[in-house]
């Protein structure tokens, strides 16, 4: 028997409630509770409060609101990591910013917020002007220049990489370097780092003065697949590095006030599938980026953001759903992380039709914002719909990991599970977010979730990668697949040059926004590469420093162009004065 | 290349001697003759006669019938290897068949098995024996069941992919659609997975032997003895195999398309379940003492392998847990050692979900230790057979008992 109980929670509580309370929601024992993080839409200012063990319970089943301090009252409020909370906010501390003009004849600051940056690469030189890294409370650490200087030194054997690894863990205990108790290592001395490949490529097409500023992501924000904690921080990130430029900016000056500068900030790290907004696909977070962007510029600081358009249509991600017409979503074995579908649709909660790979079926009835699905007495996942803007309302499907080594652990089934409005209205739906690779035990694997419709193909009939949706595609979709950060900043997609013909295509891989079209900007993966270093056709895959040593990786992506971009447009005369 | 190849074991011969594919290895192993350490050659044979003839050639005149005796031990050390494992596997195998119960004995059973649950309500443990042999009795009256059994006595019933089944105490019956999505599901393991995949075709053993360290040098009988135990098992699964005759999965549709040559037998019970359960069982009665969470695991990722290659349905991996259960105390009782493999009841109801989450699912009695330290076996009585008790007393040699 398949069942939808009804929860009764007291409004629509935080954000990322699904798939971040999912544990509560199937009544499991999640060990610690969540923090309650709020944000004001207006300031940007967060605060975390730590919740209870049975506050969220509580708040699921009896309508008893989530506690949280007076300050917190109007926020826009979604779930933070599991464990203790607290600490300071991002203080806005911004050096003073004299009228001086910006020098046209200086490179910008580059800004890159990522995760596993060895700035102590022998290649980089001193590249590196400061590094740093934010925590999952959003406080934000800046490794000391005379400790970082010392790093830089160190960096060219195996023992001062090794000492450099210590001190990042260290001093950046939330990052990528720090191991925690029980946990692999994420930033192997022998293996692939993000962080590093992307300073790699922005140096690679930098002008030769240009500085970086390095700002390590918190590994709970990695993990996390709701993306709820990412777009948490995403705002206090972007302005911690920002300060962290204009703070060495201002030692650099003595310590008196600093010229106007320009910065570009490269946020590589995507939002896979969402968290969608509304009508327009765009998020409140993201609106928060462009206001502090503004508020930099209102006091002289020009910054602007460069991210990848995403990866996501090998992924297949994103499809609509036209009513009564079920979608199929794929849930592999061993899967050991929850899967969640993000349905975007006009009205309020819609009748939702769910069918388990046993073929057993149930309805959402219409109108129930929240409750959690029983398959066979086990529950197995959960169904909520929160208001938009607009009319427009997001439900969210949650299913359980599919594999477990704890015996009392939910799990869902994996295989083919079915999902569709049965009384409408027409809707969107994504995968969301389910980057995998952070995972603690890598044995106990995060494995991607998609959507399938039996129709569509990753090649066309030539069996050439197919570019775009053709015009009697089914469900799923290419257009939509793109990030939803990638929208209104400057968006990079890949092309590939055909040696043939000597005509740059678009890479297979590249998401299209909503309305089909490509990226803003498109680059070769190739630019700038040495002949060993270039990729080759469309999948190719282009050699990068990926750690603390000489040694290169192959890797593609739309985040090594955006990489690229950055390093440019570090270059370019500045927009605005 | 694996270990147990490299060490000449074979072990590797006797998986692919259950696959039916070569037979003719085991033959040739036998006339593989050595000579004084070399290999054997018409030229060195005509060299040894040359210099043979230049010898006395006179007999003593106190010839007797009489060879100097050698140990029970040593004459089992000197056989090669296959007759070694043929006498190994005759005694630890010694009573076992496979015989399609008698319908009217199995309807009778079950009447015997309901009426003892109703007498005993809220007994769960008959509730489900009733249940199961109702099951039993259904199955047998359309040849869809077998029973493994001992000196006559029934060890286990074994039953196809496609036959009522219990779970969850309730009769369950297949949907073959079901049954298949169960195997595609799977398909997208089986790049992470081709590695041990294709190994596993051949050599069950390296991968046991994760969990202990024995090579052919160091730990030759202990190998041989587990070598017979995967023959031993591996005669009732051919058996088994031939009288359910269940249809591979690419015979019911070409969707499933295998990345492994899928057998020409039939499927239920696996050979590589049964085999690696049994070894895996014979390991933590031999080694251990006690239940090994790593060798169950080990075993059951073995087991679901085959299913992830598209060769195998998940029941046939059941099944092979199972027969593995029932014939763990049967050879334990011949070795004269405690068994440590849980009971058949238990692998019936407790323990049926496929690969590590059908270990990481049954109770905490069943999942077994986790990290254990090898402190050798118990032993409860002097083996019967000889051949038994001498590969017994080499192996507490090896083990260092």
């Amino acid at each position: 028997m398949f069942e939808f109980v009804p929860l009764n929670p007291a409004g629509d509580g935080p954000a990322n409630l699904l798939p971040a309370a999912l544990p509560e929601v199937l009544e499991e024992t999640p060990g610690q509770p969540p923090s309650l993080v709020g944000q004001d839409s207006a300031t940007g200012a967060r605060v975390s409060h730590p919740l209870g063990a049975e506050d969220m319970g509580a708040f699921l089943t009896t309508g008893t609101p989530l506690p949280h301090p007076e300050g917190m009252a109007g926020m826009e409020l979604h779930l933070g990591p599991r464990g203790p909370a607290g600490g300071a906010d991002v203080q806005d501390d911004l050096p003073q910013v004299s009228d001086t003009p910006a020098d046209p004849d200086l490179p910008a600051q580059i800004g890159i917020i990522d995760a596993g940056m060895a700035f102590w690469n022998p290649s980089f030189g001193q590249r590196f002007a400061t590094a740093g890294g934010i925590d999952t409370a959003g406080t934000r650490h800046v490794i000391a220049a005379n400790v970082m200087a010392q790093m830089q030194t160190d960096g060219d054997t195996r023992a001062g990489d090794r000492r450099n690894r210590a001190i990042m863990a260290d001093q950046l205990p939330d990052s990528v370097f720090a191991t925690r108790p029980g946990e692999r290592q994420l930033f192997p001395a022998h293996g692939l780092a993000h962080g590093t490949a992307m300073a790699d490529l922005v140096l690679a097409n930098a002008p030769a003065q240009a500085r970086l500023h390095a700002l390590e992501l918190p590994v709970p924000v990695l993990r996390d697949l709701t993306g709820g904690q990412m777009r948490g921080i995403i705002d206090a990130a972007l302005r911690a590095v920002v300060l962290q430029a204009a703070e060495h900016l201002r030692d650099a000056a003595g310590g008196g006030p600093i010229p106007r500068f320009r910065m570009v900030v490269l946020i590589a790290f995507g939002f896979l599938g969402g968290p969608h907004g509304g009508p327009a696909g765009r998020p409140k977070f993201v609106d928060r980026l462009k206001q502090t962007q503004r508020a930099f510029a209102a006091r002289g600081i020009d910054v602007e953001l460069v991210m990848p358009v995403g990866n996501h249509r090998q992924a297949r991600a994103h499809a609509r759903l036209p009513v009564d017409t079920d979608i199929s979503w794929r849930l592999l074995p061993h899967d050991h992380t929850p899967n969640t579908l993000e349905i975007l649709h006009e009205g309020a909660a819609p009748a939702v039709r769910i069918t388990a790979p046993n073929g057993m079926q149930v309805t959402r009835p219409a109108g129930a914002l929240l409750g959690k699905l029983v398959l066979d007495g086990q529950p197995v996942g959960a169904v909520a719909s929160t208001p938009l803007s607009n009319g427009w309302s997001r439900t969210r499907i949650s299913l359980t990991r599919t594999a477990s080594r704890n015996a009392t652990d939910r799990r869902a089934p994996f295989g083919r599970w079915h999902v569709g409005l049965p009384d409408g209205p027409e809707a969107q739906v994504w995968v969301l977010r389910d980057e995998t690779g952070f995972e603690a035990d890598p044995a106990a694997p995060a494995r991607g979730s998609w959507l399938d419709d039996g129709v569509y193909r990753d090649r066309d009939a030539t069996g050439l990668p197919a570019l775009n949706d053709p015009a009697n595609a089914g469900l799923v979709r290419r257009a939509g697949s793109a990030s939803v950060m990638a929208d209104p900043f400057a968006s990079v997609g890949t092309v590939w040059t055909d040696p043939a013909t000597g005509a740059a295509q678009p890479a297979p891989y590249s998401a299209l926004h909503f309305d089909g079209t490509e990226a803003a900007v498109q680059i070769d993966l190739a630019e700038g590469a040495s002949r060993s270093s270039r990729p080759i056709g469309p999948f190719g895959q282009r050699a990068v420093l990926g750690n603390g040593s000489e040694r290169r990786f192959r890797v593609a992506g739309t985040s090594l162009a955006a990489a690229i971009e950055a390093g440019r447009r570090a270059a370019a005369v500045p927009q605005v004065a | 290349m694996p270990f147990s190849q490299t060490q000449q074991t074979q072990q590797t011969q006797q998986t692919q001697q259950t696959q039916q594919t070569q037979q003719t290895q085991q033959t040739q192993q036998t006339q593989s003759l050595s000579h004084a350490g070399q290999g054997s050659s018409a030229q060195l044979s005509l060299a040894l006669d040359a210099v043979a003839l230049t010898l006395p050639g006179r007999l003593p005149g106190n010839l007797t019938a009489d060879a100097p005796a050698v140990s029970a031990e040593t004459a089992l050390k000197r056989l090669v290897p296959l007759h070694r494992n043929i006498l190994l596997t005759d005694a630890l195998a010694s009573g076992l068949e496979v015989v399609y119960p008698d319908h009217q004995k199995a309807v009778a059973e079950a009447q015997t098995a309901r009426a003892e649950a109703d007498a005993d309500p809220g007994n769960a443990e008959k509730e489900r024996l009733a249940l199961r042999m109702d099951v039993r009795a259904q199955a047998a009256a359309n040849s869809e069941c077998v029973d493994v059994v001992l000196d006559g006595q029934r060890l286990c019933t074994l039953t196809t992919p496609f036959t009522s089944t219990v779970s969850n105490g309730a009769v369950v019956t297949p949907d073959p659609a079901q049954v298949i999505s169960r195997i595609m599901d799977r398909r997208w393991l089986r790049s992470e997975r081709m590695a041990e995949i294709v190994t596993q075709q051949t050599d069950i053993l390296s991968f046991l032997a994760l969990a202990y360290p024995m090579t052919r040098d160091t730990h030759s009988m202990l190998m041989d003895m587990l070598d017979a135990i995967l023959s031993a098992a591996g005669r009732v699964v051919v058996k088994a195999k031939h009288m359910l005759s269940a249809p591979r999965p690419i015979e019911l549709t070409s969707a499933v398309a295998p990345v492994i040559r899928t057998p020409a037998h039939a499927a239920c019970p696996s050979g590589h379940a049964s085999e690696a359960f049994s070894q895996a069982f014979a390991m933590e009665a031999l080694l251990f003492g006690a239940p090994s969470q790593e060798l169950r695991l080990i075993a059951a990722r073995i087991e679901e392998n085959r299913v992830v290659s598209g060769v195998h349905y998940e029941h046939d991996g059941h099944m092979g847990r199972v027969l593995a259960a029932a014939l763990a105390p049967v050879f334990a009782a011949r070795l004269g050692i405690a068994p440590q493999a849980p009971s058949v009841a238990d692998v019936e109801d407790l323990w049926q979900a496929s690969g590590e989450e059908g270990v990481y699912l049954a109770p905490d009695a069943m999942r077994g230790g986790e990290g254990l330290t090898p402190v050798g076996f118990a032993p409860v009585a002097v083996p019967a057979d000889p051949t038994l008790a001498a590969a017994m007393t080499l192996i507490a040699s090896e083990i260092g008992q």
